[in-house]
């Protein structure tokens, strides 16, 4: 029996080939995918923070509770810290903020 | 952000601009529902945590400066009561209070977790007790080195006190014993904060501010014409999303990677949109330009501009003077050498490379108009190099022997993402941890000037037809409104942060409003905007924006040039211009 190919697509995405099979590729790449993630969380990760290169930096991290994937200052404590240190020791310094 | 596809007038059709605004606007467009809905916050952020004010908190304060005062005007060096008194200065935060920390914790994101996912969002008694006997003796044993190292700085300090401040090897001595007992204090505090494991149940709160999130932007898409139950149907998918973003962020070894909640937002909902599809029932929530406008008038609030003057002149030139330099000059490098079709593209990855990351990205993105597809490609281009340049940036510092000062200053005006340059300016040392923090906070405030002076751009420059002047009506019509309220907010924080000077304003605003409410609800905006995203882009699109690798030369290149200008200038200001300045931090 030879399977009927078509294009066509179904809550925004395209598939090729027959609805039922390329459904189920769908299926199996979100698996991968999960599948992927829970190495990396679990395996691939941590291994990749043993290595020399990295290690030292990752426990710097963990070690201080570095909140190291933030975006802006406000979500990190060690800006205002940083700040207040600036502001008090700088102060009576020509060009510098009073 | 535009979801419309490029449009290439045909030869011979007349493009005839014509502007129009009506009275309606302010109640059916979203870049005014965006204003209405930032505003409403943080007029509720400012009720909540002005009147929950430290108690006495005037009167702390003032007594805590004048100690300050006297122990300069005491000693040539920071005595144990000047830093105890700023101590108790720093201590002062509204968002400390029981309603601040209610509000704080309604909004909160998932917990941090390593091995077990649940624990991102709950914890039991038990387990939250068990922890903190695990941390007990660490804190223990901290608490004595602490009081072991106060008695060896008071005995020193004493010393000095006796020969009159007069003698400098006692004086040293002393200086030195402090700081022994201020990083001993450090250590002391975060075991205190691992041997005070408390239990918590963020599901049931991340419900209700679901619930309270869909009544806040149902508010506007009810009044936009579209329909309540089905826009709250969608949001719940996206919101779910959202939460699953931010606890992957929340792993350990993704913290440690850098890996942020954007870059898992797109993921999960490009895997969404280009496997299964995403159902036509979560559409109407999937609106990227609604999240991505309120959260950025919320950002503005947080763009306070007393912050720039914090590192003095050195700073501004390294933060303000190198980074607009740059921004320009890959815009323009993009354009006329690499000819990168789309000038948004281009703006948005050379606002993304100069200034700071994903945040700098997402205004200049939204105030120019670029595409979601163009957004996520400088994004993806700056979380990989971020993660580089934080491992590799401390390590060339070291074995080149840069001074930390110099260091410092050229990690925080180059690494793009803001966590990243807290780790590694900290990995350093506590002195390129302080310059590099503050020159990335300057950058940061830069935020707002750039993405109005982009907006301005476009529409009076890049919009405008060949031979074509625009009228000031015209500028007004296609002026992405949003950024009147981003930079409204941005003042309106600032004078009210100058009127309350750097401690009121610190305990109400910067450990107020925005850590008790807006920073919060801000992070949730913008990831729902990324999993909107996600959801909404296909990748075979999205590779067409890749073509030719454009976007990566432009970013190495710019990326480059940026390193070699803002080492030249931190070394030119901190070392030749402001010597005085780099003695002192």
């Amino acid at each position: 029996m030879t399977g009927v190919s078509v294009s066509y697509s179904e809550n925004g995405a395209s598939y090729e080939g027959n609805p039922r099979s390329s459904k189920a590729r769908a299926w199996a790449t979100i698996a991968t995918a999960i599948g992927g993630l829970i190495l990396f969380i679990y395996v691939i990760g941590p291994a990749g923070l043993e290595t020399k290169t990295l290690k030292p930096m990752a426990d710097f991290i963990e070690a201080n509770d570095i909140n190291a994937n933030a975006y802006y200052y406000t979500e990190v404590e060690e800006f205002f810290s940083a700040e207040r240190h600036m502001r008090e020791h700088l102060k009576l310094v020509p060009g510098a903020t009073r | 952000m535009s979801d419309a596809k490029p449009v290439t007038p045909a030869a011979g059709d007349i493009v005839v601009d014509v502007g129009k605004s009506s009275i309606s606007d302010l109640w059916k467009k979203e870049d005014y529902w965006a204003i209405w809905l930032g505003f409403l916050a943080l007029i509720v952020g400012v009720v909540i945590f002005f009147n929950n004010a430290p108690k006495g908190m005037d009167e702390k304060i003032a007594n805590a400066n004048a100690i300050m005062a006297q122990e300069e005007a005491a000693a040539p060096f920071k005595t144990i009561a000047w830093h105890k008194a700023a101590a108790s200065k720093s201590k002062l935060q509204a968002a400390k209070s029981d309603t601040g920390k209610a509000v704080k914790s309604f909004t909160g994101k998932p917990h941090k977790w390593s091995s077990n996912p649940l624990d991102s969002f709950f914890m039991s008694s038990d387990k939250a007790a068990a922890k903190s006997a695990v941390a007990a003796s660490k804190y223990d044993k901290a608490q004595e080195a602490t009081k072991a190292a106060l008695a060896t700085a008071i005995a020193k300090e004493t010393a000095a006190y006796e020969a009159g401040f007069n003698n400098a090897t006692l004086n040293d001595d002393a200086k030195e014993a402090i700081g022994v007992w201020l990083k001993a204090k450090k250590a002391e505090s975060k075991a205190k904060g691992k041997a005070g494991v408390k239990p918590f149940n963020q599901l049931v709160k991340m419900g209700g501010l679901c619930v309270v999130l869909i009544l806040f932007f149902g508010v506007g898409m009810t009044a936009m014409g579209q329909s309540l139950p089905s826009f709250a149907k969608g949001f719940v998918f996206v919101f779910v999303v959202a939460i699953a973003a931010y606890m992957l962020s929340a792993q350990a070894t993704m913290k440690a990677y850098g890996i942020g909640y954007a870059a898992w937002a797109i993921a999960i909902g490009l895997l969404i949109s280009n496997t299964i599809g995403t159902p036509n029932w979560v559409k109407p929530a999937v609106q990227t330009e609604y999240y991505i406008k309120t959260g950025l008038v919320l950002l503005g609030a947080e763009i306070l501009f007393s912050k720039i003057l914090s590192i003095g002149v050195p700073g501004i030139f390294v933060a303000w003077v190198v980074t607009p330099i740059v921004l320009v000059t890959t815009f323009i490098f993009g354009q006329k050498v690499l000819k990168i079709p789309s000038k948004t593209l281009n703006m948005t990855i050379s606002a993304d490379m100069s200034v700071c990351g994903v945040s700098a990205a997402i205004a200049t993105a939204a105030a120019c108009k670029a595409k979601k597809e163009e957004l996520t490609l400088a994004v993806g281009l700056s979380l990989v190099f971020t993660s580089i340049m934080m491992i590799v940036m401390p390590a060339i510092i070291k074995g080149v022997g840069l001074p930390h000062v110099l260091g410092g200053a050229w990690m925080g005006g180059t690494i793009d993402a803001t966590g990243a340059v807290a780790a590694a300016g900290a990995f350093l040392s506590e002195q390129a941890l302080y310059t590099a923090a503050t020159i990335k906070m300057i950058q940061n405030v830069l935020i707002g000037v750039i993405a109005f002076c982009v907006a301005v751009f476009w529409v009076t420059r890049v919009e405008r037809q060949a031979g074509n002047a625009v009228g000031i009506m015209e500028v007004w019509y296609r002026f992405p409104k949003f950024v009147i309220g981003f930079i409204v907010a941005s003042i309106v924080f600032s004078s009210i942060y100058g009127s309350l000077g750097p401690d009121a304003g610190f305990a109400l605003i910067d450990k107020g409003v925005l850590a008790g409410l807006t920073k919060n609800l801000r992070g949730w905006f913008f990831c729902l905007a990324f999993v909107s995203i996600g959801l909404a882009t296909n990748f075979r699109e999205l590779k067409g924006y890749f073509k030719g690798g454009k976007p990566l030369i432009l970013y190495v290149l710019g990326q480059s040039f940026n390193l070699m200008l803002t080492l030249i200038m931190a070394y030119i200001m901190f070392y030749l211009v402001f010597p005085e300045i780099t003695a002192r931090i």
